[in-house]
């Protein structure tokens, strides 16, 4: 501990000095104001002032209205030693910023007291300065971590490549996480796919449970999984990564292309409420099973319910912040109030609620997550959606290498193996084909059967004129293959690079050993087929590509297809 | 090859969900899928195309023959959640004039 003693007078520092040294204290001296504020700026080891009052060139007072100035954060108590002892003088050494006074001439005993005292409470406001800088330095790295982990959730959570024009939803989250979870996405078949939940608390550990639902719902509904299975994964998963006091109270909703069929899975959300097309309220849907996250995979039941709501109906699913919102009188918000807005005609009901709702909190601070959705059923229109359309990827212009298969397949191959899936795992490797593969599966297995029903197996379609005709056909079919130990199919495939903007196109041939057959007689007899359960392999094959053409008799048939 | 059927209670709806592929392969299945199910007059049967990737024209010719066998008595047909692509070779079939197809 190291004191600072500035007086003008040689002697009365020799006392002061005296006493220090005697009680175990460090010390220095100045001989003015000025020398003792330079002291101070010079020294940080400096702890403590005793501080004389009329002094040359600089006073005590001024001292120490610059020297408290310029420490700032350092905390020094100054004492003055005054031999004045008139309530003016003492008033005024305190207003100046000093600490404590003492009188001259100075009683040893007294002088350490205080000492003592004040080195006390040097000692906690330096703790207090530590503690403060730590929490600070806490305070700046939350921050930055909660920063760098809402773009995580965000940007695994939220998918803006797809718009539903049947959907509406909004969400008010308490805190700069949120709890709850909207997430819509499109099902292959043109449908709609909704997941509304609440996670047992708010802020970033509700949060955190939003990851894996995202990831299993967007993986599943991209798969056309239905409602129920998305159920049992979601809970499976939340069942083994949630504490047991956590849990996910949710509903899943499907609603079809045309839309007028729901698929319904609820588990511990409120009602689901249906309005008619001019707006009214005719139904509510409770809850049908637990949340997720507490049963474990057998116990679960994902049985779901279906409805066909009339066109035009509108689905309500919201989360307990939306009843649960307290106005200033702490009076619930409630479900009466939220369905009594029904009885008021609105263009925007999901805003009329929130309004409404915001309203009745009347400027109180939100408790709870907030969500609702809005589900319009008629047929599904999707904006911007991507996975309707065989879109016309920029890849079908990358260049690709000309090159070209030729296979020979034998009696052996053709009996023993699954020839159109593993030629469709050699086709799929080639740039911007992963769009059409579906297409170029079904053109391949409608040629590869015809070469080998027709040309190497010699069966007769006429026999599939009946239904019984069918079956045998097939069972023929079987029976022949299982024989088979001679004949021969070439399949050949090449890819032609488009060239100067031009799509890359895709050729590919079969060519059996067969008796061939008259294929302008049979494309003329199968214009109208409809009413036949056959002869619709060519046609379709042939629709599904740019050329389709027959040679050597009807022994080859070769197909020309653009990757546009 | 495996086509899961699920019957209502009160036998007027069946749902047949068939595989990853509907192709010649489940000619027999999906005859005594449709043909054992035990469904009223005036019901109907639901075709889910859910799981399915690959359809060829052999299982267009099975969808005739099932509206062959169920058109005489009063049985109705649905295909529901069939993809893009399925779509479009019953399209290019002119399905959508023959089936619901959702």
């Amino acid at each position: 501990m190291k004191v600072l003693v500035v007086d003008d007078h040689r002697f009365n520092r020799e006392i002061l000095g005296f006493m220090l040294a005697d009680n175990g204290y460090e010390y220095t001296e100045a001989e003015c104001g000025r020398s003792a504020f330079d002291a101070v700026a010079a020294d940080q080891s400096i702890d403590l002032v005793l501080m004389d009052i009329n002094m040359p060139l600089m006073d005590g007072y001024q001292a120490t209205e610059k020297i408290k100035a310029y420490c700032g954060d350092r905390f020094i108590p100054i004492i003055f030693i005054t031999a004045l002892n008139d309530d003016e003088t003492l008033a005024k050494c305190l207003s100046v910023g000093g600490d404590d006074f003492l009188g001259k001439p100075v009683n040893e005993n007294v002088l350490i007291a205080k000492l003592k005292a004040h080195v006390r409470t040097v000692r906690y406001h330096r703790q207090l300065q530590q503690t403060n800088t730590q929490l600070h330095h806490h305070q700046m790295q939350v921050e930055r971590e909660h920063v760098i982990v809402e773009r995580i959730l965000q940007s695994g959570i939220q998918r803006s490549d797809n718009n539903c024009s049947n959907v509406k939803f909004r969400f008010s989250p308490m805190t700069m996480f949120n709890g709850d979870i909207v997430l819509v996405a499109p099902s292959p078949s043109g449908g709609v796919y909704i997941i509304l939940g609440d996670f047992t608390g708010h802020g970033l550990s509700a949060a955190i449970g939003c990851l894996p639902v995202a990831d299993i719902f967007y993986a599943m509904t991209s798969k056309q999984a239905s409602v129920g299975d998305i159920a049992s994964e979601v809970n499976k998963r939340l069942h083994t990564l949630l504490p047991s006091n956590m849990f996910f109270c949710a509903v899943i909703i499907e609603l079809n292309h045309s839309g007028d069929r729901l698929s319904i899975w609820s588990g511990g959300i409120n009602d689901i409420l249906l309005a008619t097309s001019e707006g009214k309220l005719y139904d509510r849907l409770g809850g049908q099973h637990m949340p997720m996250g507490i049963l474990s995979d057998n116990e679960f039941d994902n049985t779901v319910r279906v409805i066909k709501p009339p066109l035009g109906t509108r689905l309500y699913a919201y989360s307990d912040g939306v009843i649960e919102t307290h106005s200033p009188t702490s009076e619930l918000y409630g479900e009466d109030r939220l369905e009594a807005l029904f009885d008021l005609p609105c263009d925007d009901r999901v805003a009329q609620i929130f309004d409404s709702i915001e309203a009745f909190r009347a400027g109180e601070s939100q408790d709870d997550d907030i969500s609702l959705v809005e589900l319009l059923c008629q047929p599904v229109v999707h904006i911007h959606s991507d996975s309707l359309v065989l879109a016309p990827l920029d890849s079908s212009r990358l260049m690709s290498l000309p090159w070209r298969i030729s296979l020979q397949l034998d009696a052996n191959h053709l009996r023993e193996y699954e020839v159109v899936p593993q030629l469709l795992q050699v086709i799929v490797n080639i740039h911007g084909l992963s769009v059409h593969q579906d297409l170029i599966y079904t053109i391949l297995t409608e040629l590869y059967n015809n070469a080998v029903e027709h040309g190497i197996l010699r069966l007769n379609s006429a026999t599939k004129m009946s239904v019984d005709g069918f079956s045998e056909y097939y069972q023929e079919r079987a029976v022949r293959l299982k024989n088979l130990n001679s004949g021969q199919l070439v399949f050949e495939l090449a890819v032609k690079p488009g060239a100067d903007g031009e799509v890359n196109r895709l050729v590919f041939s079969f060519t059996d050993d067969g008796p061939g057959f008259d294929y302008q007689k049979f494309q003329q007899a199968n214009k109208d087929v409809d009413e036949l359960c056959f002869g619709r392999g060519l046609t379709l094959a042939s629709s599904l590509c740019d050329q389709l053409q027959y040679s050597k008799s009807g022994r080859r048939v070769e197909v020309v297809y653009s990757l546009d | 090859m495996s086509i899961a059927v699920v019957s209502n209670a009160s036998s007027t709806e069946a749902t047949l969900s068939m595989d990853k592929n509907f192709d010649f392969n489940c000619v027999n299945e999906f005859l005594c899928a449709y043909e054992g199910a035990d469904i009223a007059s005036g019901g109907h049967f639901i075709v889910d195309l859910r799981r399915t990737h690959y359809m060829d024209s052999s299982a267009l010719g099975m969808l005739i023959n099932m509206h062959k066998f169920l058109t005489g008595k009063n049985i109705g047909i649905r295909i529901i959640n069939s993809s893009a692509q399925i779509r479009k070779i019953f399209t290019i079939s002119r399905f959508d004039k023959k089936f619901q197809i959702d």
